[in-house]
C-alpha cells in the first residue's frame, strides 16, 4: 500500500484496479476523522495553483490537508494567474516544488499536468487539464458508486450532457474501464458526442457502450444517472439547443420509471439540469457524492504526501 | 551516416518533397518515370526525423539504399513513440506554448492509415491534420 508513495495523479487511468482500491479502503477509514481530523501530515505543506477557477475542488482538497494536520499555501484567484502569466508555467511549477511537499494544479492548457509532473520532483495532483481528465473527480465518483452498490463491476450507468467537452465525463469513462461488465450509455446531442480519442480507449478495453439521444430510453434500465451539464454557448445552433434540452434536464416525472435504487450523480456546481425536487427523491446523490470527496481527498494526499 | 537513396513516388507529390530534401542532402536527380518520379538523393543523412517524416507524410513511398551501386530496399522507421520530431496542431496542447519546455511527444497508434496520439493533450493527430508544415519543430530546450 506504500506503493502511492511520490506518485502523481494526472489520469486516473495512472492508477490500477489495485491501487485505487487501496484509496478506496483508506477513504472508508478517513470517514470517521472528516471532522475530527487527524495529524498524520503534520508539517507537510499542499501548495495549490488554479489558473482557473474551482472553488469545489480546491475547498475540498485545502480542506482534506487541513483535517490531516497539514498546510495549505498557493493561489486560487484567477486574477492572480492573470499577474504570473507573465511567468512560465514551468517557473511556476519549480517555485511551488521549493516550497511544498505536494502540488495541485488547475489549468485551461492541456498537459499542463503532466509537464508539470515531469518538472516537480513532488507529487502532482491533477485537478483538471483541458476537456480530459480530472481524476480526483473520479475517484470521488467511483467511491460513491463503491459506496451505494458496494461496487463498481456489473454497473449499468448513463452519463448525460455534453460528453465532447465535460472533463468529469471523459475522466468517468478513462475510470470505468477498471472494472468489469460496465453497461454504459453515453447520452448527448450527436454534436456533443464523447470524443473518439475516449471513444478508442473504451473499446480498447472492451467497455460495452451505447451512444444515444435520449435519456428516457434508458432509465428503467440503469444504476446510476450521471449528469452534467448542457450549455447553450457549446452548440453551434442555438434553437437546437431549445429543442433538445428537454431532453437533458432531469425531471421527477422522468424519474418515477427509474428502479428503486437507482442514484443521481452529478459533479456540482448543477444550474437547471436538476431542479430542486429531485434533490428531495430517494435517488439523488450529488450532495453525498460532493461530501465523500473529502474522505477521498484525505486518502489520497494520504498515501502519496511523503 | 550519409548515404545514396533513390526513392520512388507519384509525381504529382515531389514538389514538397525535393524542397525539403534538396536542403538534407549533397546531390539530388530527378528522372520521370511513368506516373512516378525518381528521386536519386546523395549524401542523405536518414535520422529518425527524416525517416518518421517520409513514413507520415508518404505512406506509399518507395525508399531504396544504394550501396556498391545497387539499390536495396529501405523500410523509413516509426518508431512507436515520436518525439521532438512533429508538432501538436492543437493549439491549447502544453507543447504548443513556446515558453513551456514540452517537447511534442506522439504516440502511433496505427501506421496505415496513420493515427497518432499527443501524450501531453491526448488528442489524435489523423492523415488528415498532419502536414509537412507540423515537422517543423522548434526545438525547445530539453528536460
Ligand atoms: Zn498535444
Amino acid at each position: 500500500m506504500t506503493g502511492l508513495k511520490g506518485r502523481d495523479f494526472i489520469a486516473i487511468t495512472d492508477f490500477t484496479r489495485t491501487e485505487l482500491e487501496s484509496i478506496f479502503e483508506v477513504a472508508d477509514s478517513m470517514r470517521k476523522y472528516v471532522k475530527q481530523g487527524l495529524q498524520t501530515l503534520q508539517g507537510r505543506i499542499l501548495v495549490t495553483l488554479f489558473f482557473e477557477p474551482s472553488t469545489r475542488t480546491r475547498l475540498s482538497f485545502e480542506t482534506a490537508m487541513l483535517r490531516l494536520g497539514g498546510g495549505v499555501t498557493g493561489f486560487a484567484d484567477p486574477s492572480y494567474s492573470r499577474v504570473v502569466t507573465g511567468e512560465s508555467l514551468a517557473d511556476t511549477i519549480r517555485m511551488a516544488d521549493s516550497y511544498g511537499n505536494v502540488i495541485l494544479l488547475r489549468h485551461k492548457i492541456e498537459g499542463s499536468a503532466r509537464l508539470a509532473a515531469e518538472i516537480a520532483s513532488i507529487p502532482v495532483i491533477n485537478a483538471g487539464d483541458g476537456t480530459q481528465h480530472h481524476p480526483t473527480q473520479t475517484l470521488t465518483d467511483l467511491y460513491t458508486i463503491r459506496n451505494e452498490f458496494g461496487r463498481i463491476d456489473d454497473i449499468k450507468i448513463a452519463i448525460l450532457g455534453d460528453l465532447k467537452h465535460t472533463r468529469s465525463a471523459s475522466s468517468l469513462c478513462l475510470g470505468l474501464t477498471h472494472y468489469k461488465n460496465i453497461q454504459l450509455y453515453l447520452v448527448s446531442p450527436s454534436e456533443l458526442r464523447a470524443k473518439d480519442e475516449v471513444k478508442d480507449y473504451l473499446k480498447g478495453k472492451k467497455i460495452k457502450f451505447i451512444e444515444i439521444d435520449n435519456v428516457e430510453d434508458v432509465i428503467p434500465e440503469v444504476d446510476v444517472l450521471y449528469v452534467t451539464r448542457l450549455q447553450k454557448e457549446r452548440m453551434t445552433d442555438p434553437s437546437e439547443y431549445e429543442r433538445v434540452k428537454g431532453s437533458y434536464f432531469i425531471s421527477k416525472r422522468m424519474l418515477d420509471r427509474a428502479k428503486k435504487g437507482m442514484i443521481v450523480m452529478h459533479h456540482l456546481p448543477r444550474i437547471d439540469e436538476i431542479p430542486l425536487k429531485i434533490d428531495y427523491t430517494a435517488h439523488a446523490r450529488y450532495f453525498q457524492q460532493a461530501a465523500l470527496g473529502l474522505p477521498v481527498r484525505m486518502a489520497l494526499l494520504s498515501l502519496i504526501v511523503e | 551516416m550519409k548515404n545514396n537513396f533513390f526513392l520512388k513516388v507519384e509525381f504529382s507529390r515531389i514538389a514538397e518533397l525535393i524542397d525539403f530534401l534538396v536542403q538534407h542532402c549533397e546531390e539530388l536527380r530527378i528522372t520521370r518515370e511513368g506516373e512516378n518520379a525518381g528521386i536519386e538523393a546523395r549524401g542523405l543523412e536518414m535520422d529518425a526525423a527524416l525517416s518518421a517524416r517520409l513514413a507520415i507524410l508518404y505512406p506509399e513511398i518507395e525508399v531504396n539504399i544504394i550501396e556498391d551501386g545497387k539499390r536495396e530496399r529501405f523500410e523509413p522507421d516509426l518508431p512507436v513513440t515520436l518525439r521532438g520530431i512533429l508538432n501538436c496542431p492543437n493549439p491549447n496542447c502544453v507543447t504548443s506554448q513556446p515558453r513551456e519546455p514540452a517537447l511534442p511527444e506522439f504516440v502511433v497508434v496505427s501506421r496505415r492509415p496513420i493515427l497518432l496520439l499527443c501524450t501531453y493533450c491526448g488528442r489524435y493527430l489523423n492523415q488528415n491534420r498532419i502536414t509537412a508544415e507540423l515537422f517543423k519543430v522548434n526545438k525547445k530546450v530539453p528536460l
